[in-house]
């Protein structure tokens, strides 16, 4: 008697065996990507990376190679493209059978369990990847070790990569086999597979292009405080790439790996894994159920199931319609256009939603039919696409949600940040293996670690008129980009940018600048309890803006302490006002004090304390206009459009007076002073007696000396 | 016994259509005996088949081997073999790999018999599947269900694509595995001659509905055709009261009948009608499926004999 259970195919080793037999080409193919990408691959990137670094000292050397490796198989590669595209051919071949009638007479007549083949199937397409992963994988560790490429931060990274590879894998491979259940031919399958994988990526990034496009107080791609994150694996693998080695965190991007930067990076994208993993799960049980479900019948069928064919359609369609009409904004840069052109853009941009919803609704219909008269079914259905596309663009157009106008419920707020570009940035980037806590790119960085406002009424009453003012945005409106975010109490980020027009009431503004919690969040004399050791080694400098001081080192923590007592005199007013100089902290050599940035610090009239300081250490130098005695000569340039250049130099101690009175120096800046009346066609060039250096500066439109008007015969602006 | 009761099956096409490719049919197939499917393309001959290996499962009715149910029961497929009327075979195999994979498959497989006729059909073992003709394929997969060693072999469209000396060939290894093992082939054909010489059992299909199934001896017992020259036209007349006649055809005075009843009650029918000439003729499958069918209204003509 026949028994199914005593056959080969039954047991779990002879099904491998079987099935192994019949994806040789894909365990080929799985073995020639990892040895490309990890033995052969990294011994190239070590070869340039030598190369490159050739002649400097080995140290050097070494970090660079410790840096090369962690970016190119740590969690900052932008490699998991490839594991999940793998995992899409995998799913594809192991449950490509159910798309032939012929294969399923083959292997549907057979005596083994529905459940043994799809467990046999699924099990058999990880360890295609799963093994040459580990052992390709495993195996390069100890040669970067021997290489001396890796450390232990490294290697943990390496690992954690690997393991994110594995996860990335197997969820692009359930979706797969999800996208396989609901479809009944292979090149369908391919398309859903992969359109379902980028589904979230494809839309954010529409949404988020529409958002850009429209709204003027969308504070840009890049600028978002929050983390995006999708939950299907292709989308996430490009969110993740952005968030730990793109354009967010540019100084991270490369360096050797460090258990505490590690710990960093992996945070931001710990969600997209997470949630990655569980859409893979939920697509392998939804694919098991369906797989149960399944009717061989549907062999050949472009899409199984009569309401995903509608799905399909409609998400397809419009994504289509939309992302066409992006690429059409992008043309014509819609945002930066106005008046007639702007409306001539908008119909051409619905033109091409149209026919981009109109032809990919059709396309898809032709291939739901397999005929090329498909074209015109279901048209009511392409013309609901149609107009929903139009109506989406035409939302975003028309801002009917309101986006440009939002303003929350100051209840519902738990704590707010009103951010802007200061004109003196600092930064403080620990490299090597330092420690990244008290770390911050920029200074618009650091305010968005450490700025806590909870005067959330104040914040908004300024945010409303930003916000009417970048809206209204005419010609002659003046003011200061910021941007205000709203860290919500259920949990939501809210950003917006705005225009803070130098007319708004001073008192309305002093109501955040006065306060400590605006100060702790804008100065890097606050929360420095990470830098201040460090800082206490880096040089100090004092400017003037036409000459400088150099000071010992160890002042820090004295200047910061004076500097702290100083701003609580600090208000809107002095933001306003030009500094009478500069303090400024660098780490001379970067790399050899294993970090780098600088942090600068700008005094005011009345900074008593500091001043004292300043002077103890013997950096004081007086305000610019008191130093003219200082100065060998100044020369002005003007720079004229037309190519018509004319420069003057002046060693007149009354003429450098008189410049020195009317300019503003470059490295003196105000955070909030108008820059518009700024004529940068103007030069002004310092050249102290001392030979130190020279300096620069402008001067503003209305405020020129006759003498220098006269003298380059200046036009009027 | 493969049994079926009230089998059914139903296919959505072009959107809402319900197209019923299979309609309440029952059947029991005995063992050792071979059952012949007849019907057109589209009869739905294929999705019976299919449903009877476990490929598609019914929407209404049951399936049974042995009282066991076939749709996703390991057991009950382990005891038959389906050949479809397109097989697959791995793109690159061979058929020592087909047999190869056929051995973990069923315990059952016989390795050395399916090389012995693999060598007595000249099929070279390890010549590639995808070089093979379309009849040499056809060949290869009844060798492997034959080899595999299933209590039941499904065949659809069983002797498409073999040439006359190779289809006589099979059908001797049919009877062998019949008398020495006692197999029970079930082969579908759109050709009712194809088939006729190795039934035992015949259902015919049509637009999914089993029109009959019976055994062909007893059909044949139960039905004659009489050729008669009667001696005059009243004689004619008595002669047509007593018999059940299915089909007559006339030439001139030659008269031929069929009729349903068994020889000797036809011939004692006879024996007080003067008649000029009088035979009793062998009667072919074909023509039973014709009396029988067209006594139900159907031109068997056009189903089965094209």
């Amino acid at each position: 008697m026949t028994s199914a259970k005593s056959s080969s195919i039954n047991t779990f080793s002879g099904m491998q065996k079987l099935l192994f037999k019949r994806s040789f080409w894909l365990a080929a193919l799985n073995v020639l990507y990892l040895l490309l990408y990890y033995p052969a691959g990294t011994i190239l990137q070590l070869v340039r990376i030598d190369m490159i670094n050739d002649g400097q000292p080995l140290a050097e050397q070494l970090e660079a190679r410790l840096s090369e490796v962690s970016t190119w198989l740590g969690i900052r590669t932008a490699f998991l493209f490839p594991a999940v595209l793998l995992g899409i051919i995998t799913g594809l071949q192991a449950f490509g059978y159910l798309f032939s009638m012929v294969k399923m007479d083959f292997y549907q007549s057979q005596p083994v369990s529905g459940r043994k083949v799809f467990f046999g199937k699924f099990v058999h397409g990880i360890l295609l990847f799963e093994l040459p992963l580990f052992v390709i994988g495993g195996l390069t560790i100890p040669v970067l070790y021997f290489m001396h490429s890796l450390n232990g931060a490294g290697t943990l990274e390496i690992l954690l990569q690997m393991a994110r590879m594995s996860v990335y894998f197997i969820s692009g491979y359930c979706v797969t086999i999800f996208a396989a259940m609901v479809t009944g031919n292979l090149p369908v399958a391919a398309g859903v597979s992969v359109f379902l994988n980028s589904l979230d990526f494809i839309f954010l990034k529409i949404l988020l292009s529409y958002e850009q496009q429209f709204f003027k107080t969308f504070v840009g791609i890049y600028d978002l405080p929050k983390r995006y994150y999708g939950i299907f694996p292709l989308g996430n693998a490009f969110f993740g790439s952005e968030l730990v080695s793109g354009r967010q965190f540019m100084s991270d991007s490369y360096s050797p790996m460090r258990l505490q930067l590690l710990g960093t990076l992996y945070g931001r994208i710990f969600p997209a894994d997470i949630a990655v993993l569980l859409t893979g799960l939920v697509c392998f049980i939804a694919g098991y159920r369906l797989f149960k479900k399944r009717k061989a019948e549907s062999a050949g069928k472009s899409v199984v199931y009569a309401p995903v064919r509608v799905c399909i359609k409609f998400i397809a369609g419009t994504a289509a319609g939309l992302g066409i009409g992006t690429l059409i904004f992008g043309i014509f840069n819609v945002s930066s256009d106005a008046g007639k052109n702007r409306n001539s853009t908008m119909l051409i941009a619905a033109g091409g939603i149209l026919c981009g919803a109109f032809l990919v609704s059709s396309l898809i219909e032709c291939i739901y039919e397999q005929s090329i008269r498909g074209f015109f079914k279901s048209l009511w259905q392409t013309t609901v696409i149609c107009a929903a596309a139009v109506l989406i663009m035409l939302t975003f157009r028309h801002d009917v949600f309101g986006y440009d106008r939002f303003v929350p419920e100051a209840s519902k707020v738990a704590y707010a940040q009103l951010t802007h570009y200061p004109a003196l940035d600092s930064s403080y980037s620990p490299a090597g293996t330092q420690d990244l806590k008290g770390s911050f790119n920029s200074l618009m960085d650091f305010q968005r670690q450490n700025m806590k406002l909870t005067n959330i009424p104040a914040v908004i009453d300024i945010a409303k008129e930003g916000q009417a003012a970048l809206v209204r945005a005419t010609d002659d409106e003046s003011g200061f980009s910021a941007q205000v975010t709203y860290y919500m109490k259920n949990g939501r980020v809210i950003s917006r940018n705005l225009l803070i027009p130098y007319s708004i009431q001073a008192k309305k503004l002093d109501a955040v600048w006065k306060s400590e919690e605006f100060k702790e969040g804008f100065f890097p004399v606050y929360h420095d309890a990470e830098r201040a050791q460090q800082l206490e080694s880096w040089d100090v400098q004092y400017l003037n803006g036409v000459t400088r001081k150099k000071g010992p080192q160890g002042l820090y923590r004295k200047i910061a302490q004076a500097y702290r007592e100083d701003l609580s005199q600090y208000n809107a007013a002095t933001a306003m006002s030009l500094p009478i100089g500069v303090i400024r902290f660098d780490a001379s050599w970067p790399m050899s004090k294993n970090v780098s940035g600088e942090i600068v610090l700008p005094v005011y009239t009345g900074f008593r304390n500091t001043v004292a300081v300043l002077k103890k250490a013997d950096l004081w130098l007086d305000p610019a206009a008191d130093c003219v005695d200082l100065i060998g000569k100044v020369t002005v340039s003007y720079y004229g459009d037309d190519g018509q250049n004319a420069s003057r130099t002046y060693t007149d101690s009354g003429k450098i007076e008189e410049i020195i009175k009317h300019m503003k120096p470059d490295d003196l800046d105000g955070d909030l002073i108008m820059t518009d009346d700024i004529r940068w066609d103007v030069a002004i060039d310092i050249f102290p007696k001392d030979e130190s250096g020279s300096y620069t500066g402008n001067f503003r439109k209305d405020d020129i000396p006759s003498f220098i008007v006269n003298d380059l015969q200046l036009p009027e602006e | 016994m493969i049994e079926t009761m009230h089998l059914t099956k139903k296919f959505r096409v072009e959107g809402k259509r319900v197209v019923t490719a299979v309609n309440d049919v029952s059947l029991k197939l005995e063992d050792a005996k071979v059952f012949g499917l007849v019907g057109t393309n589209g009869a739905g001959k294929s999705t019976l088949l299919r449903i009877l290996s476990g490929v598609m499962k019914q929407d209404d009715g049951m399936v049974c081997i042995d009282r066991e149910p076939v749709y996703d029961n390991p057991e009950s497929k382990a005891k038959l073999f389906f050949v479809p009327s397109d097989s697959y075979f791995f793109s690159t195999g061979c058929p020592m790999d087909m047999g190869v994979y056929y051995q973990c498959v069923y315990d059952t497989f016989d390795m050395q018999k399916y090389l012995k006729l693999l060598k007595s059909f000249n099929l070279d073992p390890e010549r590639r599947i995808s070089e093979f003709s379309k009849g040499m394929k056809k060949q290869l997969s009844i060798l492997l269900a034959l080899s595999a060693g299933t209590r039941y072999v499904l065949l659809d469209e069983t002797f498409d694509g073999l040439d006359p000396l190779v289809r006589q060939a099979m059908k001797s290894l049919f009877a062998n595995e019949i008398v020495s093992r006692g197999l029970t082939p079930v082969l579908s054909s759109h050709n009712l001659r194809e088939i006729e010489d190795i039934c035992d059992s015949i259902g015919l299909l049509h637009q999914g509905g089993l029109l009959l199934s019976s055994d062909i001896e007893d059909m044949k017992l139960g039905m004659q055709k009489i050729q008669v020259v009667f001696a005059s036209e009243e004689d004619r007349k008595n002669a047509e009261a007593m018999l059940h006649i299915l089909t007559h055809e006339s030439r001139g005075r030659l008269h031929t009948y069929t009729v349903s009843a068994s020889r000797e009650e036809t011939e004692q029918k006879f024996r007080g009608v003067p008649t000029v000439f009088f035979e009793v003729l062998p009667l072919s499958l074909e023509e039973i499926f014709i009396s029988e069918t067209e006594a139900s209204g159907y031109d068997i003509r056009k189903i089965i004999l094209n």
